[in-house]
């Protein structure tokens, strides 16, 4: 039921826009780096913000998210030039967004991003009395970064290609970090 | 409690909903698009201006140089039409001389014995002003265009036998000197005015 609902209102973000709705979000890409285009902007914001800024809370919490999605959306807007036709917008934005979230999180070292910590297979315990009212999002962000960022982005709907291409990692890598993600979880929710 | 593959799709995107951006953040960006648009457009402008500015400049350089060489060539080419040789240094000798003279620099005007004296006055066509600079030997003079005038001891000698050296010329005695139209000395004497440069 839920996830109908959840279809709906991404087919209603999808064709609010009249004729411009049968557009994909590649042409409109093509129309915003060619004219800079505010309506343009407006879509490609509308169809992919709230997105973005979930897999940047999942990844660190609700101020950064905030303050990197502004982040990355000023990038998209001064970098446009960037942006090569017929690439995968949603792609080009995630692999921005990524970027940007890695600069902050080594920069404000609140984040341990280390490739030792990559393929831990094991997150954080979480003590019986907080997994018994933890719910998903909550178990989501205790998984191991390079995990939740993986399955984030797959349950976002990204190929394992386009996630190692995103996350600069081999596909196997990619695969792997998903598997041990998933196991986490379910185990996580299954001890509820 | 297991949970599939959709589930944890559902579970996410419910999630996802429960985060929505927040609402100061659109027009924060819309706002920095326009201000982006708007400065784009004045330095494609200025760009456009300056590109312009650049091809202005290289055309009327262009121009400048074009007309100095221009110039520069029509006065090579004026000078080579009328003076084949710009000689700074007349010598006048006697016909008998002229081949021991040989230099580029020089222009000879040779003249036969008793040629000056049948052509006398009837052919004088020009009197120049000049200044006798030196007489020992050869007599040099100066003109107001500084080219000096040297006439060989022997033509200063057959000039006065001819009495075409007229009056007492001292050294630095202003002189008309006149000439038929080949540029022959015919007749030297005092000058009735200062020379007028």
């Amino acid at each position: 039921m839920s996830y109908a609902a959840g279809l709906l209102i991404s087919l209603k973000e999808r064709f609010s826009y009249g004729e411009r709705g049968r557009e994909t979000a590649e042409d409109i890409m093509d129309s915003f780096v060619k004219t800079g285009d505010d309506t343009a902007l407006s879509m490609l914001f509308d169809m992919y913000s709230s997105k973005l800024y979930y897999f940047l809370v999942v990844l660190s919490d609700t101020d950064m998210a905030a303050d990197i999605s502004q982040k990355t959306w000023v990038k998209v807007i001064e970098k446009k030039h960037l942006y090569r036709a017929g690439t995968n917008v949603e792609a080009w934005l995630f692999t921005i967004g990524r970027h940007a979230l890695i600069d902050e999180l080594r920069r404000t070292k609140r984040v341990l991003y280390d490739s030792n910590f990559v393929e831990e297979r094991v997150g954080d315990n979480l003590p019986s009395a907080i997994v018994d009212e933890a719910d998903f999002n909550d178990m989501l962000m205790r998984l191991p970064f390079l995990q939740k960022e993986a399955l984030s982005l797959q349950l976002e709907g990204f190929s394992v290609k386009q996630i190692s291409e995103i996350c600069h990692a081999p596909s196997e890598t990619i695969k792997t970090r998903i598997r041990y993600a998933k196991d986490n979880l379910k185990s996580s929710l299954r001890n509820k | 409690m297991a949970m599939s593959d959709d589930e944890l799709q559902s579970a996410y995107q419910q999630e996802q909903r429960k985060h929505r951006v927040p609402s100061h953040i659109k027009p924060s960006i819309m706002g920095h698009n326009r201000r982006v648009n708007k400065y784009e457009a004045s330095t494609g402008l200025r760009s456009l201006f300056t590109k312009q500015w650049g091809s202005f400049s290289a055309a009327a350089f262009s121009l400048v140089v074009l007309y100095g060489v221009y110039q520069l060539s029509a006065h090579y080419s004026q000078g080579l039409s009328l003076a084949p040789i710009n000689i700074a240094v007349e010598y006048h000798t006697l016909e008998h001389e002229a081949t021991s003279r040989n230099s580029y620099a020089k222009q000879f005007n040779a003249y036969t014995t008793d040629y000056a004296r049948a052509t006398e006055l009837s052919e004088r066509v020009l009197t120049k002003p000049v200044t006798l600079i030196a007489n020992e030997g050869e007599w040099q003079f100066v003109d107001c265009q500084q080219h000096t005038i040297i006439l060989s001891a022997a033509l200063v000698s057959a000039l006065s036998m001819q009495e075409s050296i007229r009056g007492d010329i001292a050294l630095g005695a202003h002189v008309a000197m006149s000439m038929d139209g080949k540029g022959k000395i015919l007749l030297i004497e005092p000058a009735t005015k200062p020379l007028m440069c």
